[in-house]
């Protein structure tokens, strides 16, 4: 039997360009349906137990990876997608990515993207991470960098009343993190939206370039769903977008094509005295170079156990000394040569290969820039006193001082040699562009399907370098213009920031 | 060479002993419905005895003190994460878990877990302390006992992480004593 949900709207994800495209329609008064294969789950629902957390919201249970093995690709698997599992950074998208992106045909006007920022960060309450939640090992970092003469600064996240607990990778139990599924999510519905979570689209049913239904399954109960709307919007992320345009038959041979990544691994800092850098939020610094950017990220116990080097008597003893650890993520932006396609086990064995396969090498350029944003990271470690400091590579290569560094050449020659490596942040894969072969074009439709759009960061052309959560939803904000045929309110004036934001100026009048 | 090659590849392998698979494969039935029942008995979801005692012997033979429960804690804790997580990918880290078991026997050894501490551990550390090629694949193991291991909260507490209940008790008591402690948030600027 099957059950059909009718709608003027569906969405299919409910991440980063979801959420913010099933909000603005919902606004505008469409009946909108959002549609997420992971669970809708509470503040409550989330705890520090990292297994079950990582089983239950990470994509795979946190195990995607290309299909060499040696590049994990985390995403997120529950309402609010990925934006769930962030550190809650945001950066506007950078002015020489936006450029770039319009050569590639993928305009995203300067004026109206920075709207849409601007629009997006009201929402989300993005302000700058206060220091009384830094974790301790922040400081030292900072001076680290200081002394190194390289550029850092704090992040600004969106966040309100962040009690620095360290566990944002798993969710926010706290409900101090104003990911999707606390801000647009909940703002959508309150418009009159629907979401119907835990329902897996394995189809697109269409016929003469117009699509008739979305086809699915209630993971709950196994019955089959049609889903028939008037529009249809994919953001499922730059994995499950092109793996549906796939499995569809659309734009075989295209779609899947130029997924990019920021990808990276951690160098790790062993200092003389204790950091604890698990106390407070993981993430509170950073570096932003021409060809990498460098971030602080101290993991809780598990997390760090799954990112340290090494592979068995020296790994304990690394974790033995987890207090004095400082860790500093490096990302590289690479270039679009990833791909997201449907393998010879999918067709042969479907049963067990049941899902898409990724594609991805690091070129030797994207090599090189990772190794010197590693080196640069250990410089910073040890001008800050770390006494060793741990490569994420297979080889072991103690680093005791800057002499070290050129042993770090040999070490990581190709990405079979590293370890921990791995992207957040997979971007393109049904990249916008002008030219008739793009997947998508300007106007975010799926090229040759009338009412088909993609609105995530799989129309990225390549990376955006920095972390992508901003950039996506203010894309997808710039999207709901052509995809609703609308124009955002200017300003939001609902969701929890501005609400604080009232509670918050109404006290400052009652003190006055 | 990609992981679904690589299993192809043990596949083919497997196809040209067939024979002998044909012989052992009662046998093995036998044992893996032993152990299936009694994971069951021992109150493991998702996981079968024999994986249960390759994690263990895995984790005796490579992590420095066992938790308070004993090793069976990291294949219960493994087995939490399985059990829960929903995957098209799952059978994978089931079947190297079994892989991991039986690695030995491809060098003439006895299973992971027959063998003594002395001889898992030179083994692992001479074959499957690598990224590459078809022995890469225990990485996923690896992964699979670490979080078993360092999930436990004794564990954790060992290596001096507080959690967030313990950092909040340190700090009230902190602030009625009207100091900073040494690693509170407050004392960083």
């Amino acid at each position: 039997m099957t059950k059909t949900i009718t709608t003027d709207f569906a969405v299919v994800g409910t991440g980063a360009g979801g959420s913010v495209v099933a909000y603005q329609l919902a606004a505008a008064g469409a009946r909108v349906t959002m549609l997420e294969r992971g669970a809708w789950l509470h503040p409550k629902d989330f705890s520090h137990d990292e297994p079950e957390m990582i089983a239950r919201i990470y994509k795979d249970g946190g195990a995607q990876t290309n299909n060499d093995a040696d590049m994990f690709v985390l995403q997120g698997n529950c309402v609010g997608g990925s934006t769930v599992l962030t550190n809650a950074v945001c950066f506007r998208m950078p002015e020489d990515i936006r450029q770039s992106f319009e050569q590639h045909g993928c305009t995203l006007p300067r004026e109206l993207l920075q709207q849409s920022h601007a629009r997006v960060e009201s929402v989300l309450g993005v302000s700058p991470l206060p220091s009384a939640v830094h974790n301790p090992a922040t400081a030292v970092l900072a001076d680290g960098f200081a002394k190194i003469g390289a550029d850092h600064g704090g992040f600004d996240k969106a966040m309100q009343e962040c009690i620095g607990c360290g566990y944002c990778n798993v969710g926010c139990r706290y409900g101090r993190k104003l990911d999707a599924s606390q801000t647009w999510v909940p703002m959508a519905l309150q418009r009159g939206a629907d979401l119907v979570p835990e329902i897996d689209i394995v189809r697109i049913e269409h016929t003469r370039g117009h699509v008739r239904a979305l086809l699915g399954r209630d993971k709950k109960t196994g019955e089959s769903v049609r889903i028939v709307a008037e529009r249809y919007v994919l953001a499922g992320g730059a994995i499950n977008t092109p793996e549906l345009l796939l499995r569809s038959g659309l734009h075989k041979g295209r779609a899947g094509k130029g997924t990019s990544f920021n990808a990276g691994g951690i160098v790790f800092g062993e200092f003389a005295q204790d950091l604890d850098g698990f106390a407070g939020d993981q993430m509170c610094v950073h570096h932003i170079g021409d060809r990498y950017v460098i971030e602080q990220i101290q993991n809780p116990p598990v997390s760090l156990a799954l990112t340290m080097p090494g592979f068995y008597g020296d790994h304990a003893e690394r974790m033995q000394r987890f207090r004095r650890m400082a860790a500093l993520g490096v990302l590289v932006p690479t270039k679009p040569t990833g791909e997201v396609f449907l393998g010879l086990g999918h067709k042969l064995f479907r049963r067990l290969f049941d899902h898409a396969d990724i594609r991805y090498r690091l070129s030797d350029e994207e090599l090189r820039d990772f190794r010197d944003g590693c080196k640069a990271a250990a410089r910073a470690m040890l001008a800050a006193g770390a006494k060793s400091v741990f490569m994420p590579c297979a080889t072991p290569v103690p680093i005791h001082d800057e002499g070290d560094l050129d042993r770090v050449d040999d070490a990581m020659r190709s990405q079979s040699d590293l370890v921990g490596f791995g992207s957040s942040h997979p971007q393109g894969g049904a990249c916008r562009g002008s030219d008739r072969h793009s997947v998508v074009d300007e106007d975010f439709r799926v090229r040759g399907v009338d009412n088909l759009f993609v609105a995530d960061g799989s129309v990225f052309p390549h990376s955006v370098r920095v972390n992508p959560m901003l950039s996506i939803m203010a894309t997808a904000d710039f999207a709901s213009r052509s995809i609703g045929d609308l124009t955002p309110a200017e300003h939001i004036l609902e969701g929890p920031a501005h609400e604080h934001r009232q509670r918050t100026m109404t006290a400052k009048e009652a003190g006055a | 060479m990609s992981l679904n090659g690589r299993i192809a590849l043990l596949a083919i392998l497997a196809l040209a002993v067939a024979p002998i698979w044909l012989v052992l494969s009662p046998f093995g039935w036998l044992a893996w419905r032993r152990g299936r029942r009694d994971a069951r008995t021992r109150g493991l979801r998702v996981l079968n005895m024999i994986q249960a005692r390759a994690v263990m012997a895995h984790a005796e033979a490579t992590l420095p003190a066992p938790p308070e429960g004993g090793w069976f804690v990291v294949a219960q804790n493994v087995d939490r994460y399985l059990a829960t997580v929903d995957s098209p990918r799952h059978w994978r880290s089931h079947a190297v878990l079994v892989a991991l078991e039986f690695a030995p026997c491809l060098r003439l050894r006895r299973p992971l877990s027959r063998l003594p501490l002395a001889a898992r551990r030179t083994f692992m550390e001479r074959h499957l302390a690598t990224t590459k090629g078809l022995l890469a694949i225990p990485a996923l193991a690896r992964q699979l006992i670490r979080m078993g291991y360092y999930t436990d909260a004794g564990i954790a507490k060992s290596l001096g992480f507080r959690t967030m209940t313990e950092r909040r008790s340190d700090e009230r008591r902190s602030d009625e004593r009207g100091s900073d402690a040494p690693h509170s948030n407050k004392a960083v600027g």
